[in-house]
């Protein structure tokens, strides 16, 4: 059962697009302003940024109050009493979340979503104190409860990045088992496709409205995450490789397999969400493909990585524009809504804390060849050489 | 009601076209998608590879290869990508002015890039500027002047950055100023960029880079004064700086619209009087009483400014 109206989650994404097609040119300013009114909701929302300030300030609220509870209740040296009350702080969270919504008409506003988000934390530490038990059986307990929390969250707030830890959480579960690492694995890739299956039949009578866009996003992640399970390079920190076992060859199948299959996917049903994750797997397969195969890395391999990737960017590019309008089978390299490049902006705001190029430094080292710390990262022009 | 829903409702009483009504309906349907954003992601991270491989190579083989073979093969590159840039730009202009082909901003970005490791490497070698990086100011003027001729970003990003390296500022990763000079220098930079980018957005030239000028000045203004509200000597008047700046960050905030601004003031601010305050706070019960009264006063305020501008921005 839904906290939102199923109409009113629909009015907010189609205003979405009003506003975004009203910025690219494709409605006028007189058009839109006789299309919002149709789609005003009775539910108070913010922008991003102050969203996050309150989620921010809603946690720091919580957790002061939990934290004095804590120091007046005292005296529970016992588990079970703090289990107890961990449960019980969980509820209050999560009625207080769904308080705000249903007294406040509060949609994204942040203060709901840290009371919901502290229920998952609270209830699932108290699950497993209450539960105890070894190690292994205590985050099991854990994982379990803040998986079905995290689940009750995605379904009835909405929330999707509620959705997407739920399947880390379920994820995790089988490494808690203690069985081999292989099977641990497998169990966990099993389960991940299930949700991908489910999300994707869950989606086909939606389309792209809502919850279909929430479950596209949603396996997307059960994506990601079955090829992070496979890809035994990038998850190298869970278990260290093993060459010598039959398991390990079949991963190296599986981490050219998955993007396959998810760009297919996605580029058959115009699946933005799984088009990026199919993407950032193909990436992934590339820069782990010289490990998986034992060989050894050589200082080139960025320049010969970095040339195909704009080789294959301008190829693509010049292939969809040379194509009927510019497009071909429906995509085209052109933009289409501002958004698009909104999101460019952005990045291109982030670049100057990103770029570090290494290059000179001002003193020349002994050995002409060893380069150590330079005064500035400006540009990268005065980082190490 | 669907979106498809809504468009056959806004055609049927004639609110859109018939062909505004097909040209949206297809992209809900997605009929027609673009990989603008996806082609441009592959450009930027491949630049970044290629110029963090380049500077990789170039440590590891700088003996074997020699100085001439470097200079000779990064001057290749730059002027390559050079040529590329003014062959395909289309003439200036005061406004914001679409890329001509998807490529270009990146090939700009990657020569620009390559130059500044060559001009880092060129001071590295044969120590032309003597004891300071010169070049660092060189390249940010060069930048600076390609940003605006082609309307680029991330070289506005780049250039913005190098003025801080000049200044001894580092802009990269989150590594905060650490000495009084270097505040000092901090203050005068972040004066400098937020000045320079509201004056040529004034006078109308790319008027759509001064976010990129106000966001990097106030980041830098407000880590250099957090970091020094610890200092003995001039630590409450870095304090007494940074709330003064929070508030005009609030304040300049609200009035413009632009809430990340807003934000970074708020958190500033409270972060600089819990730090002062907890000084005095030896007790867990004192810190969560302060936690929930000094929160729920922010939270309060920010409640009230949130129904106000609604979802403004």
């Amino acid at each position: 059962m839904s906290a939102y109206e199923l109409d009113d989650e629909r009015a907010i994404r189609t205003g979405r697009l009003v506003e975004d097609w009203t910025r690219s040119g494709l409605l006028t300013p007189a058009q839109r302003d006789i299309i919002t009114p149709q789609l005003v909701v009775d539910l108070r929302r913010t922008n991003n940024y102050l969203r996050i300030t309150l989620f921010v300030f809603g946690g720091v609220i919580l957790q002061s109050v939990l934290g004095l509870l804590a120091i007046f209740i005292g005296g529970w040296r016992d588990e079970t009493t703090a289990a107890l009350l961990c449960i019980a702080a969980g509820g209050v969270c999560f009625w207080l979340a769904g308080h705000l919504v249903s007294r406040y008409s509060l949609y994204r506003f942040g203060v709901e979503e840290v009371a919901a988000l502290s229920a998952v934390g609270l209830t699932a530490v108290g699950a497993a104190l209450l539960v105890g038990g070894d190690g292994h059986w205590l985050v099991t307990i854990g994982l379990v409860t803040a998986a079905g929390m995290f689940a009750a969250l995605f379904f009835h707030f909405g929330f999707v990045y509620a959705g997407v830890l739920g399947l880390a959480a379920v994820a995790a579960l089988p490494f808690q088992w203690g069985s081999s690492e292989a099977i641990d694995r497998l169990v966990a890739v099993i389960i991940l496709a299930v949700v991908a299956v489910m999300a994707r039949a869950g989606r086909a009578e939606h389309g792209d409205d809502y919850p279909g866009d929430a479950l596209t996003i949603i396996e997307a992640a059960a994506w990601l995450g079955i090829y992070l399970l496979v890809n035994l390079v990038v998850t190298s920190a869970i278990t260290p490789l093993d060459r010598s076992s039959n398991a390990f060859w079949i991963t190296y199948a599986g981490i050219w397999i998955l993007p396959a299959m998810g760009l297919w996917l996605s580029l058959r049903g115009g699946e933005r969400p799984l088009l990026w994750v199919a993407i950032a797997m193909t990436l992934a397969t590339l820069l782990s493909n010289k490990e998986y195969l034992g060989s050894p890395r050589d200082e080139w391999d960025p320049i010969v990585f970095g040339v195909f990737l704009m080789g294959v960017a301008i190829a693509l590019r010049r292939w969809l524009a040379a194509g009927d309008g510019g497009m071909r089978h429906g995509y085209t390299a052109s933009r289409l809504v501002a958004s698009d490049k909104s999101k460019l902006g952005a990045l291109a705001m982030v670049s100057a804390a990103q770029v570090d190029v290494p290059v000179a430094q001002s003193t020349p080292a002994a050995d002409p060849g060893i380069g150590g710390g330079g005064r500035s990262g400006g540009a990268g022009a005065g980082g190490s050489f | 009601m669907t979106t498809l829903e809504r468009l056959a409702e806004w055609k049927a009483v004639g609110t859109i076209s018939q062909h505004q009504h097909d040209t949206l309906a297809a992209l809900v349907r997605r009929e027609r998608v673009s990989v603008y954003v996806e082609l441009s992601a592959l450009l930027y991270i491949g630049v970044l590879s290629f110029v963090g491989g380049l500077g990789w190579t170039m440590r590891a083989y700088v003996a074997n290869l020699g100085d001439a073979a470097i200079l000779s093969l990064l001057s290749l590159i730059v002027a390559a990508a050079f040529y590329y840039a003014f062959a395909k730009v289309g003439p200036y202009a005061k406004t914001e002015v679409e890329s001509p082909t998807l490529a270009l901003d990146y090939i700009l970005y990657l020569g620009c890039l390559v130059l500044s490791a060559e001009l880092g490497f060129i001071e590295y070698r044969f120590h032309i500027f003597g004891s300071w990086h010169h070049h660092l100011l060189l390249v940010s003027i060069v930048f600076g002047g390609l940003a605006y001729r082609f309307d680029n970003r991330f070289v506005l990003s780049l250039a913005l950055s190098s003025l801080a390296g000049w200044l001894g500022i580092r802009v990269s990763g989150l590594d905060v100023v650490a000495a009084d000079p270097l505040r000092a220098t901090a203050l005068a930079y972040s004066a400098f960029v937020a000045g320079l980018g509201t004056w040529l957005y004034r006078q109308g030239v790319k008027a759509h880079f001064h976010d990129v000028y106000l966001h990097l000045a106030t980041l830098i203004v407000l880590a250099a004064l957090a970091s020094g509200i610890g200092e003995p000597a001039l630590g409450l008047i870095y304090f007494a700086m940074l709330l003064s700046l929070c508030a005009a960050a609030i304040y300049l905030g609200i009035r413009s619209r632009k809430f990340a601004f807003v934000t970074y003031g708020i958190l500033y601010a409270y972060g600089a009087v819990s730090y002062k305050v907890a000084a005095y706070l030896d007790e867990a019960t004192g810190i969560f009483l302060y936690g929930v009264i000094t929160g729920t006063c922010v939270l309060v305020a920010l409640v009230a400014l949130a129904r106000r501008f609604g979802r403004d921005e």
